[in-house]
């Protein structure tokens, strides 16, 4: 364990942001941490009752402020606490995939996966993985670029777009 | 040089045994869609579709003789009709296999230096005639309808199976030899040996285990009432005819059952005369039963 | 300005090993909005509690990050603190840096960043914490149970010797489902009607129990400790009141070739009828399909022997609306038909097994009752085609279970025990008769089950084959079972007199449709489905409603017994209380935004939305708009994502507070 584990320093650490359904993925990623094993950390978690509740704007939102890599995780199809709230969740994800595509994110640097509270190394699985994809993609610029010039720009002067813009 | 426009038109694939033991199938297939005005072309130098030996001893020359056999068809319009249960079985697995799994795929393109051919559809001359055809027209075409003749509808190990390939019909309990010569007129019967193998090419090697399974088969349709069975597969024909007398010696039992096949009793019932059904080549003479129902 | 405290815990030296906790403290000390800081070595234990509580009150905080464990350890734990604090629990959040940081990372200074990071992100949380209140509802204290089974009965007594009201709804004229119909029971053999008929009079003599059989469950409205249920009371012909029960109706009924379904119509019954002699209530129905008099209008015998004048052929179905707190599902069983085609099979049936059509081919239930002393054969083996007794029985194992190209993949898991005991019973009553068994393996986990199914192999010597029947034919009187034995690798005939079929356990046929009034979820078989396979196995996903027997999957006669008294157990743990408290984590709709699409309303896997109209103050409609039952929703947040005016809150994660987090990066 020790010895894949040993650190090496790399020129880039890209920023992960996973979000997670508190029964089945927070589950098996506090069963990685109760049974030691471990992954790089460069992930944040969010946490949410069920996939059902995260909107695709969150994703956007997390990519716009700096996220290299996003990973969206819940229980199993069939498993999902809330019944169904996981069957939602992958249809809304498979529409948005495309939207993201148009866009223009590389959509290697967004995960979707189930890890049920059972699989403790399916989660480190899933994140070592997606770090080390993303490491080798480079940092994520589009979205900070367009954050910024949407900050700067004279586009967001009107005082009514701005405040819509930040109540979002 | 027809008289009248055919009302479909079908690409053909005899097999092997209709040009040979099997030829009073292929006769009477023929004159059958002559009657009915469907069209039948005959694929150009066709070859074997390997049969039931070449897939137990070579998966990939089974699966490339048939994949070369699509892609002469395809050089010949409309559909694929297949007569043979066995070369029907074999171009539908072939068909199957090869669009689930690309690698094998790919060692068949290399084997027979051509794409494979999907999209041809391959069709049992039943689904034709029960469904591209029609019942209602079928039984429209009907001029010397078999109404006293009790048919034991024999389906045989291949025509329904394997279960994975897009079925004729349901495998357990298939239907579809019945509606088609009830469209013709004849009653069926109901008999538990319908999909029970004959023995198939056992016949050469192991004949014992044939006679066994054939007269099983034959007893169970005698019990039924039947006066004749209904086959659809050369093999099974001639297990079931050629060697109906060795078994009533081995077993003691009479049965005297003649062997149509579905063609013939279908072309008899649309009026195509007698001589051009090929009954000489029957072992078990099937006039006397033709006679005694006024069939011929 | 928020006021802030973050707490952070060493947790012994499981955090602090690999987290520097006083650079996490420091760091959070920075954070705008925070205006305490800390570490301590064991934030859980009684004195860092007591921290917790002091720093509340000395720096007047308005919200709480505890960076320790996973809030799924502790996050009760302090959420009590917090309140005690004089502060709203919901003020407080767990930033989890050990399972998800010091646990699975070595190095120190990349965990000590993100240690900092999981704080920062928490801070920006709990400053966007509402003050939220736990919710009750009120409990009405009666509940209701579908189905009177032994699943049904069982549930019934233990719910009401608690001392609450129960209604039982059965869909036949009698209750006492299909355990009323077997003849003995695995493993002791004894006689089933011995021990089910004393439950069943129970059931109709207790005070506490209403009884509707032959009723239907109509209408399901409402939500746990609420729901509101209407009831149809089918037209039985007879006015349960005045009926005597003396039977002198049935006995001079001119129609008495009706097969009776209670004995898998191996007997028969007049067109006015009780099922079976020991039915309860003992009170006949007219077959109006049958009798005469609804068909022709002419006879009417019943109505003229009948002394208490009881029989009323104008009856009509009655509706009955109960209020009930709580639902007990108990609809047990079907067994497949081999004739039909089971859902989602491409086959139609057992073709091979001849369809249904060979008359001496039967399946258990039909052995049963031909094995029962109350039977239409007064408990004689007989075959059902010539009356004969059979010499040679071949019974089948996993006919339609455990056969995924039949579409029924499954284990019916009573069919192993059950044939075992048929082979007894067949024994004990043709002692020159001969049982074979196929089989694909025998399961007999339970108590005393396997030594049960050995003995009907060592003392009567039943001859189990292991392999599966190909096919099977009528050959003269006899019917021919051509199968494999796969220990000895041959092939095998058995000229049978007799085929039996352990045929698979099916839900009840219409399962999926009471299913759907009830607003509970089912398997692809239209089992009902737990709300966890391993730790919730008698409760619903949706609250107050609870499962018992063979609808939620094959069961025999212990394990639906049990399962009945858990969920019995569960009600009157739900009727303990008064009034019913649950999270407040429910969406909420903002009535000015919602433009009424009910897009919520298709997603809402609980049936939690309802349409709630707005008036002006003279009454007129503004418009409808959706409203969240705070009973009923299950917290789940999928409406608010679905939402496309954004005008459905889930409290707890709203859009403010996830956004606040990802802000941080």
């Amino acid at each position: 364990m020790t010895a894949t584990a040993t650190t090496t320093k790399h020129d880039f650490e890209p920023k992960l942001v996973a979000f997670v359904c508190t029964w089945c993925t927070y589950a098996g990623a506090d069963l990685a941490g109760t049974s030691r094993m471990q992954y790089p950390s460069n992930v944040r978690v969010v946490k949410f009752p069920c996939t059902g509740r995260i909107d695709p704007v969150f994703i956007l939102r997390a990519f716009q402020k700096g996220a290299d890599g996003v990973l969206v995780s819940g229980c199993h199809p069939g498993d999902c606490h809330y019944m169904a709230g996981n069957f939602h969740a992958r249809r809304r994800f498979a529409a948005f995939r495309q939207l993201l595509d148009f866009v223009g994110v590389d959509l290697k640097r967004l995960q979707f996966s189930w890890v049920s509270a059972a699989e403790g190394g399916k989660w480190v699985e899933v994140v070592t993985e997606l770090t080390e994809r993303v490491r080798e993609m480079g940092p994520m610029r589009e979205f900070i670029d367009l954050d910024a010039s949407e900050h700067w720009s004279a586009e967001l002067a009107d005082a009514e777009l701005k405040a819509a813009y930040h109540s979002l | 040089m027809t008289a009248q426009k055919h009302v479909l038109d079908y690409s053909y694939y005899p097999g092997c045994s209709l040009h040979a033991s099997a030829k009073e199938y292929d006769e009477s297939t023929q004159g059958l869609f002559k009657a009915l005005h469907i069209g039948l072309t005959e694929v150009p130098d066709w070859l074997c579709c390997g049969a039931t030996p070449a897939h137990n001893v070579d998966e990939l020359l089974s699966l490339s003789l048939c994949a070369k056999n699509l892609e002469l068809a395809k050089g010949v319009e409309g559909d694929l009709a297949v007569a043979c249960a066995a070369c029907f079985s074999r171009l539908k697995t072939t068909q199957h296999k090869l669009e689930i799994d690309p690698e094998k795929r790919r060692q068949v393109e290399f084997a027979i230096d051509a794409p494979f051919a999907d999209g041809k559809k391959v069709k049992h001359l039943l689904e034709i005639l029960a469904r591209d055809f029609g019942l209602e027209r079928l039984a429209e075409a009907v001029k010397k309808p078999l109404s006293d003749l009790k048919v034991a509808c024999y389906y045989g190990c291949l025509l329904t199976r394997p279960p994975e390939v897009p079925e004729l019909d349901c495998i357990e309990a298939p239907t579809i030899m019945e509606k088609v010569i009830e469209a013709a007129g004849a009653q069926t019967v109901s008999w538990s040996h319908r999909l029970e193998c004959c023995g198939a090419n056992f016949t050469l090697s192991r004949p014992g285990v044939v006679l066994k399974l054939s007269a099983d088969i034959l007893a169970s349709a005698r019990d039924a009432g039947a006066d004749c069975i209904m086959v659809a597969c050369p093999l099974c024909h001639g297990n079931l005819d050629i060697r109906q007398q060795e078994i009533e010696e081995a077993t003691g039992e009479h049965f005297g059952l003649p062997v149509f096949y579905m063609t013939q009793l279908l072309a008899l019932a649309v009026g195509v005369r007698e001589s051009k059904l090929g009954l000489d080549s029957m072992i078990v003479n099937p006039l006397p039963l033709l006679k005694k129902k006024g069939l011929v | 300005m928020s006021r802030i405290g973050v707490f952070v815990c060493h947790c012994g030296e499981n955090i602090s090993r690999t987290v520097d906790v006083e650079k996490v403290a420091e760091a959070a000390r920075g954070l705008l909005g925070v205006a305490h800081a800390c570490d301590y070595k064991y934030m859980c234990s009684d004195p860092g509690q007591a921290l917790l509580k002091k720093a509340v009150a000395e720096h007047r905080l308005d919200g709480v990050v505890v960076a320790a464990c996973s809030p799924r350890m502790h996050e009760k734990t302090f959420r009590k603190a917090t309140e005690q604090a004089g502060l709203n629990p919901f003020l407080c959040e767990m930033a989890n840096i050990r399972e998800h940081c010091s646990w699975v990372h070595e190095d120190r200074d990349e965990a000590t960043a993100k240690a900092i990071d999981i704080v920062h992100m928490l801070v920006e949380r709990v400053k966007r914490n509402r003050k939220l209140q736990p919710i009750s509802v009120p409990v009405t204290k009666t509940s209701l149970v579908i189905g009177g089974g032994i699943a049904g009965i069982q549930a019934a007594l233990d719910i009401a010797d608690a001392g609450h009201r129960v209604v039982l709804v059965e869909r036949e004229p009698s209750i006492g489902g299909h355990m009323a119909q077997l003849s003995e029971t695995f493993p002791t053999l004894d006689c089933s009607q011995c021990i089910m008929t004393p439950k069943m009079v129970d059931v109709a003599n207790h005070p506490n129990i209403t009884l509707h059989t032959y009723s239907e469950v109509e209408e399901v409205d409402g939500y746990i400790g609420n729901f509101q249920v209407k009831i149809r009371k089918k037209a039985r012909s007879v006015d349960m009141a005045r009926c005597t029960g003396c039977g002198v109706c049935m006995a001079k009924c001119p129609q008495k070739k009706i097969p009776n379904s209670f004995d898998r119509d191996l007997g028969m019954r007049p067109a006015i009828y009780v099922p079976f002699p020991q039915a309860v209530p003992n009170v006949p129905v007219i077959d109006r399909v049958n009798c005469t008099w609804f068909k022709s209008g002419k006879c009417g015998v019943c109505q003229k022997v009948c002394g208490p004048g009881a029989v009323d052929y104008a009856q009509q179905d009655e509706f009955v609306v109960e209020q009930v707190g709580a639902i007990v599902v108990a609809t047990g069983f079907n067994l497949y038909d081999i004739s039909e085609k089971p859902k989602g099979s491409p086959i139609k049936g057992y073709g091979e097994f001849g369809h249904g059509k060979i008359p001496d081919v039967i399946d258990g239930m039909t052995f049963e009752r031909l094995a029962s002393a109350s039977g239409p054969t007064g408990g004689k083996i007989l075959r059902p085609s010539d009356g004969r007794e059979p010499k040679q029985v071949v019974f089948v194992q996993c006919v339609g279970s455990r056969a995924r190209e039949k579409g029924i993949s499954y284990c019916s898991k009573i069919c192993c025990m059950y044939t075992a005991k048929h082979t007894m019973l067949y024994k004990h009553k043709v002692h020159d008769g001969q049982a074979y068994v196929f089989f694909m393996d025998a399961r007999t986990p339970g108590k005393g089950y396997d030594e049960f199914w050995r003995r009907s192999i060592e003392q009567e010597e039943a001859v189990y084959i292991r392999g599966m029947v190909s096919r099977l034919y009528q050959k003269g009187d006899k019917i021919v079972v051509m199968g494999s034995d796969i220990a000895v690798g041959i092939q095998v005939e058995i000229e049978a007199d007799l085929v039996v079929l352990a045929t698979a356990v099916q839900p009840r046929q219409g399962a999926e449709l009471l299913a759907q009034k009830l607003g509970i979820s089912y398997d692809q078989y239209n089992f009902y489905s737990e709300a966890h396979a391993k730790l919730r196995p008698v409760e619903c996903a949706t609250a107050g409603i609870y499962l018992a027997g063979a609808c939620q999957g094959p069961k025999d006669i212990p394990d639906t017994v049990s399962q009945a008294s858990a969920a019995a157990a569960k009600v009157m743990t739900l009727f303990a209380k008064d009034q019913l408290e649950r999270e407040p984590i429910v969406a909420k709709v903002n009535e000015r935004f919602c433009v009424g699409c009910f897009a919520c309303k298709k997603v809402c896997a609980y049936g939690a939305i309802e349409e709630k109209e707005i008036r002006d103050r003279q009454g007129n409609l503004v418009k409808v708009v959706a409203y969240v039952n705070p009973g009923v929703c299950g917290g789940c947040g999928t409406c608010q994502a679905t939402c496309p005016s954004k005008s459905v809150e889930l409290d707890g994660y709203t859009d403010e507070q996830i956004l606040a987090m990802i802000e941080t990066l």
